[in-house]
């Protein structure tokens, strides 16, 4: 069990207390860790017909395997739960430096049930574990709270050293879009599982380990790493353009492919696009770039903004933050049809800060304004004009949002419920209620599809499909055309999930080759479990199969597998063209082993040990 | 920031008007910039993306094509 530290913490908030497990090595093997062991404990134990704000419900906090081991880019998280904004299964994935710290505490993950019966924070320093009263901080900002409990520890050394990831108001109000955020900036984002969190009124936890990871050949190892390392800095995009730009890098080249959502999708170039680029803000608002644990990429962006108007919540002068990235700033920006650059960076502070998910805010922001100019939602209700364009509305109705203030209280309910609220939810964009990310596949077919098939809804990072279609980063394949597409998005899909369970961030496989054999080596040198190539595609494909499982359980079915009308009948995109998505999707479902609805076949469920 | 060394004084935004010999090619083009061939790493034609190779550098541009040319970029 080298490399996992074998263990699992319990918590029951309901009791107050809380027990170690040992994992069963034959039980991790074939779900690797990370997504895939917390979906399988999530599968096993919950019924996926659970009210997600129930205490049936469990909040599962899972480590992978290379988490925390120094191999490149390994700093990853997942949040496991049922969404209550899809109603799906959740794995929200985060990095920073929480979930390394977690793992050099000793435990692989923390799985929570129950209901706490007043605000409560986990705490865990090594062997000591405690579940603590959060009642002094509750209603404070994901900021305040990281602050106040540092400020807390009487060792000052102990107190810089801890890691923290909490909930803000927005998760204590249950907003279906609220998220966890860790080391203040960094967010297990999407799915609404910072609300499951609040319904369990567990405010934060606080995590200091100063534990090893085993390592069954420190050489091995470190050779693996080092060549990975090398792979990593040699591709142009996670060697020079992330180091560089940041993720919105991406806002001039989606923009010139025509598929840049404009004005809640309503069309797909943005004029003045680039004074919310990537460049723009290295030339402007970026301090320094930077790095989650062990990465040599560091994509984030540690940003300044000091126009008054424009700061976050807490100081009236001056503010830090990390953001915006691409999403953020796309959808922020060009959906709302705004390009005011400090603006858009106001408004991620303040998610960050109040615990929501940026792309399900902004998306959520878009939807409003496009109801107030049609004339559905009124300026009454809003409080505001929300015209495309209006700064000011994306920062107050994203502090409403947060707060349930006025037309926050259904905002802060997501895009989807907000649209069908005012009597129009076709102009929610967005699949399975989750607000979709910021590419129109109307002009790159494949995400089309990614968006209809993906477990927890419109998604990019559960298939990246972008790498090949737009930035050739392993192929370049044309956009424009749905051939292929179907075996494109699984094959994505499912080393994606592979990927999510090591541990390491999704942006290793935007290296050029950074692919199979790559995770295979670093997993066996830091493992020495012996893992074949063939049987992490194996578990890519069980992971897939088994979340799907769990959704159909949970009662969703092929209607679910859609797009918004707009893209399935409103010509975008370079061509005017729409989602051909009924080109793609049967091919999918029989690429998949799956029948005509979607439902997994026996044959393919016992190929994959699931039956 | 070094790629936009190759803007031409008359660019603004980030765009230029650039005039080619009738039958003019993207190589063509990018010899008219001074961009090496081998530096873009992504271009997109009329809102096409085309990746890089010599096939693409040897295509034939038509009056008022509008060509983007990416540095190494990417990533969401």
């Amino acid at each position: 069990m080298e490399a996992w530290m074998g263990k699992i913490l319990r918590v029951n908030l309901s009791y107050g207390d809380y027990h170690i497990e040992e994992i069963d090595p034959d039980y991790l093997r074939p779900y690797l860790g990370g997504r895939g062991l917390g979906s399988k404990i999530l599968y096993d134990e919950v019924d996926p017909q659970v009210d997600p704000f129930s205490p049936e419900n469990k909040l599962i906090f899972m480590t992978g395997p290379l988490t925390g081991t120094g191999a490149p880019c390994s700093s990853r998280y997942m949040v496991i739960t049922k969404s209550p904004l899809s109603g799906t299964i959740a794995c929200s994935n985060s990095g920073g430096f929480f979930g390394p710290e977690l793992k050099f505490a000793g435990y692989d993950g923390i799985i929570f049930e129950g209901v706490a019966d007043e605000p409560v924070y986990l705490w865990i320093n090594d062997d000591e574990v405690e579940i603590r009263s959060a009642a002094e901080f509750w209603g404070k900002t994901t900021h305040e709270t990281e602050d106040f409990i540092r400020a807390k520890i009487e060792n000052k050394y102990l107190a810089k050293e801890i890691r923290v990831a909490s909930i803000g108001p927005a998760g204590e109000k249950l907003s279906r879009i609220a998220c966890v955020i860790n080391d203040k900036n960094r967010a297990a984002g999407r799915s609404g599982v910072g609300a499951v969190m609040g319904s369990k009124k567990l405010k934060a936890i606080a995590v200091r380990g100063t534990g090893k990871i085993m390592l069954p050949d420190k050489e091995a190892f470190h050779k693996a790493v080092l060549h990975a390392r090398d792979v990593i800095r040699a591709g142009p995009v996670t060697g020079e353009a992330l180091p560089a730009y940041g993720t919105a890098v991406l806002v001039n080249i989606i923009n010139e492919a025509k598929i840049l959502p404009t004005n809640n999708w309503q069309v797909t170039y943005f004029e003045t696009a680039n004074k919310i680029a990537g460049e723009t803000i290295a030339e402007t608002i970026l301090k320094r770039p930077k790095g989650c644990f062990a990465c040599p990429i560091a994509c984030g962006r540690l940003t300044e903004i000091s126009d008054p108007q424009n700061t976050g919540m807490g100081s009236p002068k001056y503010f830090k933050g990390e953001g915006p990235e691409y999403e953020t700033v796309e959808l922020m920006g060009a959906s709302c049809g705004i390009d005011n650059l400090a603006a858009i960076t106001k408004a991620n502070y303040l998610c960050n800060e109040m615990g929501m998910d940026t792309i399900s805010a902004a998306a959520t922001v878009a939807t409003a304004m496009e109801l107030y100019e049609k004339g559905y939602l009124p300026e009454k209700d809003l409080g505001l004009k929300a015209n495309f364009g209006n700064a000011d509305a994306l920062i107050i109705l994203t502090e409403k949002m947060g707060k349930r203030e006025g037309i926050g209280d259904i905002m802060a309910e997501g895009g989807y419920r907000l649209a069908e609220q005012y009597g129009h939810p076709e102009l929610f964009m967005g699949v399975k209620k989750l607000e979709a990310p910021a590419y129109d596949p109307r002009g790159v077919q494949s995400m089309g599809l990614q968006y209809a098939t993906s477990n927890r809804g419109a998604c990019h990072v559960r298939g990246y499909a972008i790498a090949n279609e737009i930035l050739g980063v392993h192929v370049k394949t044309d956009p424009l055309i749905t051939e292929g597409k179907a075996e494109m998005v699984k094959t994505f899909q499912d080393i994606t999930a592979v990927i999510d369970s090591s541990g390491l961030c999704l942006f290793v496989a935007l290296a050029t080759n950074f692919l199979y054999e790559e995770i295979q080596s670093l997993i066996n040198a830091a493992s020495g479990a012996g893992y074949t190539v063939d049987e992490l595609v194996s578990i890519g494909e069980r992971i897939s199969n088994l979340e799907r499982l769990f959704n159909l359980k949970a009662g969703l079915t092929k209607a679910d597998d859609t797009l918004p009308k707009r893209l399935l009948e409103e010509p975008g995109g370079p061509k005017g063209d729409v989602c051909r998505l009924n080109e793609m999707l049967p091919e999918y479902y029989q690429l998949r082993g799956w029948d005509e609805n979607g439902v997994p076949t026996t044959d393919k469920l016992s190929g994959l040990g699931l039956q | 920031m070094k790629f936009k060394q190759y803007l031409p004084a008359s660019s603004s935004d980030g765009k230029a008007m650039v005039s080619l010999k009738d039958g003019g090619t993207l190589g063509d083009l990018l010899d008219t910039l001074g961009i090496p061939p081998d530096v873009p790493k992504l271009v997109i034609i009329n809102g096409i993306s085309r990746g890089v190779s010599n096939t693409v550098n040897a295509e034939t541009l038509t009056d008022g094509d509008v060509v983007a040319i990416f540095p190494p970029s990417g990533g969401g």
